[in-house]
C-alpha cells in the first residue's frame, strides 16, 4: 500500500495565552510558539489596561493627581504616593516635617509586606498550592484593618499630601503594629514552611526561568528580579530617601537567578521590612505632620526625576513644571514594564507549565505596565 | 430551543389555579438551585480584582454562596467586570460575553466599570462604562468597592434570579430589571 | 583630574566625577554635544540626534564605573519641538544621568539604542506611538500600548481624541441628548476650565 513511511514531521503551533486567563495577574496577552510542549518563542502584547494616565496628569493639579498615583501599581498605593509626593516636594522646595517622613516610611514598609503577601498567595495559586492563598490573604486582612484605621481605605488611600499627611496616626497604633509583628513572624515561618520546604514547590521553581545578571540589567529589570540574580541593587540603600538612612536593614540577594531565588528574596524582604518597622516605631518623633504649603502648589519651572523602591523594583517619577498648577509632563517609570520585558529570555526552551510559574515569579502588575 | 416546548406547556398550566401553584413550586426549586450556585467568570482587570480576590478569600468567603470562580466563559453564568475597560480590551469583553451560555448576568464592579470613573473626563482610551458594550444587571460603585459591597451586589443577582419563571420568556429576551433611577443613553 | 587628554580608558582618571565626564564629553564629541553639565549631582547631557548613539556608548563602556544600564526612556513635547530623554544608571551606586536629544515635530527620526541596551526596545516603541518619533533600525516597530489601528499620537500637546461612542462624556454637558445628536453648540466655558489654572 504505502511506500516507505515518511519521517515524522512536527509543526510549530502558535498558542494564544489570551488577555483573560485564570492566572490572576491581570490582562496580559502572550503569543507562544510551541514545538510540542516546549516554548520556542514568546511575544508579549500589552496595553489592554492602558488608561492614558500620563495625559491625565497634565490636566489635573499637582495635589489632585495624588489619588491617581495610588492606582498605577495598585498593590503599592502608599509607595506610589510617596514617590510622586517626594518628586513634587523636591520640585517645589518643600521640606516635610520629620514625623511625616517616619510615618511615610512606616506605611511604605507595611504596604511592602502586604504586597508580598498577595504575591505569595497568588504565586502559590498559580503553581497549584491553593491553601497558601487563604493563609496569605488572612494575614493581609490584619494589615488592611490597620490601613483602614489610619487612612480610611483598604486598598487605595489618598493619604499622603504635598508637604505632609492627611491625618496623624490614631492613638494606640504602635501597640497594634507591635502585636501584628509578633503574630506575623510566627505566621510567616509557617507559610514559608508550607511553600519553601515543600518538595513539589521546589521542583517547580528551582532552575526554572534562569536569567543572568547581565540579561536582567540589559533589559532594565529591577527589584527582586535583579536581586534574585545576585545584584544588590536597592534604591533604599543606594540613594536613601525618607528615613531609610536612619534605619538598619539588609538587602537580601540570591545568586541563582531562578524562580526559587526570586521567591526567597521576597520572603526575606518581608523579614527585613518587619525589622525596619520596629526601628521606625522606636525612633519616631512627636511633632506636626504638615508643612506650610500653599493651597495650590505652583513649583518653579524645572524638572525632577525621583526614584523609590517599590516591592516590584525601581519606581521613578519624572515631573516637568512650567510654573503652572498642572504638571507639564509627568512620566512614570514603572518597574513591571521593564520586568516583563525580560520574560521571553526566561521562558525560551521551557515548558508551558513553567511559563505560568515564571510569570508569577516576576510579580507584575498590569496597572503599572500599561499605565 | 429545547426549552421552548417546556415553556409553552408551563404557560398553559399557569392558566389554571392549581397549575399556578405547581409552576410556583417548580420555579422556586429551579431558581433556588440556580441562585445557590452562580459561577462567576472572574474578569478581574485592575485594582477591583484584588478586592474581588479578597472577597473570595478567607475573611469574606464567596464559597459559602456556592460561587466558584471559573476561568472559562463557557462554564460561567455571571461575568463580574472588575476594573477598567479600555478600547483595546472592549472587543475581547464583548467576545467573552457572547461566549457565555444563557442565562447570563453581568455585574459591573467599581467606578471604572460602572461609568468610566476617574477616566470619564479626560482619558482617550478608556471606555466610559462597561454598559456601553454589554448589558449590565447590577452596578456596584466604589473605588474599589468594599467586599461587603460586592457581596451585596451578588445578593442582588440572587434576587434577579429568583424572580425568574419557567413560564416566561428566557431572561435575556427583553426582560431586564431597571435598577437605574435615571435613563442611561444607549448606543446601538 | 584629567582635562586635556582624550584618553578615556579605565586607566584614565580613577575617581572621575561627573564634571570630568562632562568635560571629556565636550572635548570628545565637539559640536554633537549641545550641553553637558552637572545639576544636583546628576549628569545632564544634551546631544544631537545623530551623535546620541556614540555618546551613550561612551558613557556605558568607556568611562570609569560606567553608566551601563538604561533605566528609562521617555519623550516630552515642548510645543515647538520634541525631546527624547534617556536615563542611564550606574548599577553600583544607582546614580543617574539624563541624556536628551531634541527633535523637530515633523519627521522626527533618530537612531535606536536597542543595540546597546535591550531596555530601549519597549521604551522606544512607546515613545514612537505616543509622540510619533521614528527610531531607525528598531527591530520591532509595532505599537505597544495602543491598539494597532489607532490614529494619532496621544501624548502630543495637540492631540484630539477620536470621537467614538465608547469615549463620549456627554454627562459633562448641560444637555446630554443634544450633545449626542450633534445639535448642541460648543460651549465656551466647559466644566473643565474650572480645574485648569
Amino acid at each position: 500500500m504505502s511506500e516507505a513511511a515518511a519521517p515524522l514531521t512536527t509543526e510549530e503551533m502558535v498558542v494564544n495565552l489570551g488577555p483573560q486567563h485564570p492566572s490572576t495577574h491581570g490582562v496580559l496577552r502572550f503569543v507562544l510558539t510551541l514545538q510540542g510542549e516546549t516554548i520556542v518563542e514568546c511575544v508579549s502584547h500589552i496595553g489592554y489596561l492602558h488608561s492614558s494616565l500620563e495625559k491625565i496628569a497634565e490636566t489635573l493639579r499637582y495635589e489632585q493627581f495624588i489619588t491617581n498615583t495610588d492606582r498605577f501599581d495598585y498593590l503599592n498605593g502608599l509607595g506610589n504616593e510617596l514617590c510622586y509626593v517626594q518628586a513634587v516636594e523636591k520640585l517645589a522646595g518643600i521640606e516635610p516635617p520629620p514625623r511625616t517622613r517616619f510615618i511615610r516610611t512606616l506605611m511604605a514598609e507595611l504596604k511592602r509586606i502586604s504586597s508580598h503577601l498577595v504575591y505569595l498567595g497568588t504565586y502559590g495559586n498559580d503553581v497549584g498550592a491553593m491553601t497558601i492563598f487563604l493563609h496569605a490573604f488572612r494575614e493581609r486582612e490584619l494589615l488592611l484593618d490597620m490601613f483602614e484605621a489610619v487612612t480610611g481605605g483598604r486598598l487605595l488611600y489618598n493619604y499622603l499630601r504635598i508637604g505632609g499627611l492627611r491625618n496623624d496616626l490614631p492613638t494606640g497604633f504602635d501597640e497594634r503594629v507591635y502585636s501584628f509583628l509578633e503574630h506575623f513572624s510566627s505566621r510567616l515561618e509557617e507559610m514559608n514552611d508550607l511553600l519553601t520546604r515543600n518538595r513539589i514547590f521546589v521542583a517547580r521553581t528551582r532552575d526554572v526561568g534562569v536569567i543572568t545578571a547581565e540579561q536582567a540589567l540589559g533589559t532594565g529589570a529591577t527589584g527582586p528580579t535583579l536581586r534574585g540574580c545576585g545584584v544588590p541593587y536597592d534604591i533604599r540603600k543606594l540613594q536613601p530617601y525618607a528615613v531609610y538612612d536612619q534605619v538598619e536593614f539588609d538587602v537580601p540577594t540570591f545568586p541563582e537567578g531562578d524562580c526559587l531565588a526570586r521567591h526567597l528574596v521576597r520572603m526575606k524582604e518581608m523579614c527585613q521590612s518587619m525589622r525596619i518597622i520596629r526601628q521606625v516605631l522606636e525612633k519616631m518623633p512627636e511633632g506636626e505632620i504638615q508643612a506650610d504649603v500653599p493651597r495650590r502648589v505652583k513649583p518653579e519651572p524645572g524638572e525632577v526625576y525621583e526614584r523609590v523602591e517599590s516591592p516590584r523594583g525601581e519606581l521613578g517619577c519624572y515631573l516637568l513644571s512650567d510654573g503652572g498648577a498642572n504638571p507639564y509632563r509627568m512620566h512614570w517609570r514603572a518597574p513591571s514594564f521593564y520586568n516583563l520585558q525580560v520574560l521571553p529570555e526566561m521562558v525560551r526552551g521551557g515548558m508551558v507549565a513553567d511559563f505560568i510559574a515564571i510569570l508569577g515569579s516576576l510579580d507584575v502588575i498590569v496597572g503599572d505596565i500599561d499605565r | 430551543m429545547i426549552d421552548e416546548p417546556i415553556r409553552r406547556i408551563a404557560r398553559k398550566y399557569r392558566e389554571s389555579p392549581a397549575g399556578q401553584s405547581l409552576i410556583k413550586i417548580v420555579d422556586k426549586v429551579l431558581n433556588t438551585g440556580r441562585a445557590c450556585s452562580v459561577w462567576p467568570l472572574g474578569f478581574g482587570l485592575a485594582c477591583c480584582a484584588i478586592e474581588m480576590m479578597a472577597t473570595a478569600a478567607s475573611r469574606f468567603d464567596l464559597d459559602r454562596f456556592g460561587m466558584i470562580m471559573r476561568p472559562s466563559p463557557r462554564q460561567a453564568d455571571l461575568m463580574i467586570v472588575a476594573g477598567t475597560v479600555t478600547m483595546k480590551m472592549a472587543p475581547v469583553l464583548e467576545q467573552l460575553y457572547h461566549q457565555m451560555p444563557e442565562p447570563k448576568y453581568v455585574l459591573a464592579m467599581g467606578s471604572c466599570a460602572v461609568s468610566g470613573g476617574r477616566f470619564y473626563r479626560d482619558a482617550y482610551s478608556v471606555v466610559n462604562g462597561v454598559d456601553r458594550i454589554v448589558p449590565v444587571d447590577v452596578y456596584i460603585p466604589g473605588c474599589p468597592p468594599r467586599p461587603e459591597g460586592l457581596i451585596k451586589g451578588l445578593l442582588d443577582i440572587h434576587d434577579i434570579i429568583r424572580r425568574d419563571s419557567i413560564a416566561d420568556a428566557p431572561y435575556t429576551e427583553g426582560k431586564r430589571p431597571e435598577y437605574r433611577q435615571y435613563p442611561r443613553l444607549r448606543y446601538d | 583630574m584629567t582635562d586635556s587628554t582624550n584618553d578615556t580608558g579605565p586607566t584614565a582618571a580613577a575617581g572621575q566625577n561627573n564634571s570630568d565626564i562632562a568635560d571629556n564629553l565636550r572635548e570628545q564629541f565637539g559640536e554633537q554635544i549641545h550641553s553637558a553639565d552637572v545639576a544636583d549631582d546628576t549628569l545632564q547631557v544634551e546631544a544631537a540626534a545623530e551623535g546620541i548613539l556614540a555618546v551613550c556608548r561612551h558613557l556605558s563602556t568607556e568611562i570609569d564605573r560606567p553608566y551601563r544600564y538604561l533605566s528609562d526612556a521617555f519623550g516630552v513635547d515642548y510645543g515647538d519641538h520634541l525631546q527624547v530623554v534617556y536615563h542611564l544608571v550606574r548599577p553600583e551606586t544607582a546614580e543617574g544621568a539624563l541624556v536628551r536629544t531634541n527633535l523637530p515635530r515633523d519627521n522626527a527620526t533618530m537612531p535606536t539604542l536597542t543595540g546597546l541596551y535591550n531596555t530601549a526596545n519597549w521604551a522606544e516603541r512607546e515613545i514612537a506611538e505616543m509622540f510619533g518619533v521614528t527610531f531607525e533600525g528598531h527591530p520591532d516597530p509595532r505599537k505597544l500600548l495602543l491598539p494597532e489601528d489607532w490614529q494619532g499620537h496621544p501624548l502630543r500637546k495637540d492631540y484630539q481624541p477620536p470621537d467614538h461612542p465608547y469615549l463620549r462624556s456627554e454627562l459633562l454637558h448641560e444637555d446630554p441628548v443634544a450633545f449626542l445628536s450633534g445639535e448642541a453648540e460648543p460651549d465656551e466655558d466647559s466644566p473643565e476650565t474650572d480645574l485648569k489654572e
